[in-house]
């Protein structure tokens, strides 16, 4: 059974820009598993996008990120529970994805963020690189990069 | 469904095809089959646009650090801004 996963922006925005990642390697499998995505997730894709690699491009990552087959998590949803782990990390900006993650009981929550996995909230969020979900959770052979990533 | 009726002609040994498929269960309506088909080519069409233009160089930790420091601005600053009113 696929399992439900969170992928942070920079797995998706890492893995289409570059091939030789493991981020890359989770986008070409990714009908194993069962992808959450919420619209500030997309929202915040497409603005690093845009400013990293221009409008056509973004356009692109677009087409390919609405049209994958995804679980949607409401932004209400991220709201109601913002005030419930506010104090589990130390950046706010990083809330409404750990937020997304609760709401849809997502399992992983695979980002190479690596000061997001040392707060607080690790505690009680099943955290992967890109290289350990590739291995561990999709059970393929990994790439050997730097971070994992 | 609120949406936009698109009118598509078929050839009789596709609407077989397509048939075929819902009375196997795999979709529901005809609807359901075609839209999900168009979902998904798009999607490879895009993803194959996209690696044509992805590099294939491993990247360095300094590439790694940029990369993750210039998605962090960005998030920061699109929570500053509350731009998506979440």
């Amino acid at each position: 059974m696929a399992i439900k996963t969170y992928l942070d922006t920079n797995v998706f925005f890492i893995g289409l820009t570059n091939m030789q990642t493991n981020s890359n390697l989770i986008l070409e499998n990714i009908d194993l598993i069962d992808l959450i995505l919420c619209q500030y997730l997309i929202d915040e894709c497409l603005e690093v996008s845009r400013r990293e690699k221009g409008k056509e491009w973004a356009a692109l990552a677009r087409d390919f990120m609405v049209n994958l087959d995804y679980t949607f998590i409401e932004d209400e949803k991220l709201a109601s529970l913002e005030d419930r782990y506010r104090n589990y990390v130390d950046d706010e900006d990083d809330l409404p994805h750990i937020c997304a993650y609760f709401a849809s009981g997502a399992e992983r929550f695979v980002t190479t963020n690596r000061r997001l996995t040392k707060m607080k909230v690790k505690e009680f969020v099943n955290f992967a690189s890109p290289k350990e979900f590739a291995e561990n959770v999709l059970g393929m052979k990994s790439l050997d990069t730097q971070d994992g990533i | 469904m609120v949406g936009t009726t698109v009118p598509v002609r078929f050839v009789k040994k596709d609407i077989e095809s397509i048939d075929h498929f819902i009375e196997e269960g795999f979709f529901t309506t005809k609807s359901d089959l075609i839209r999900t088909s168009v979902r998904h080519y798009i999607r490879e069409l895009a993803y194959e646009e996209l690696m044509k233009k992805a590099s294939n160089r491993p990247l360095t930790k300094e590439d790694v650090d940029r990369v993750n420091r210039r998605i962090k601005e960005i998030r920061r600053e699109l929570w500053e801004k509350g731009k998506y009113g979440y």
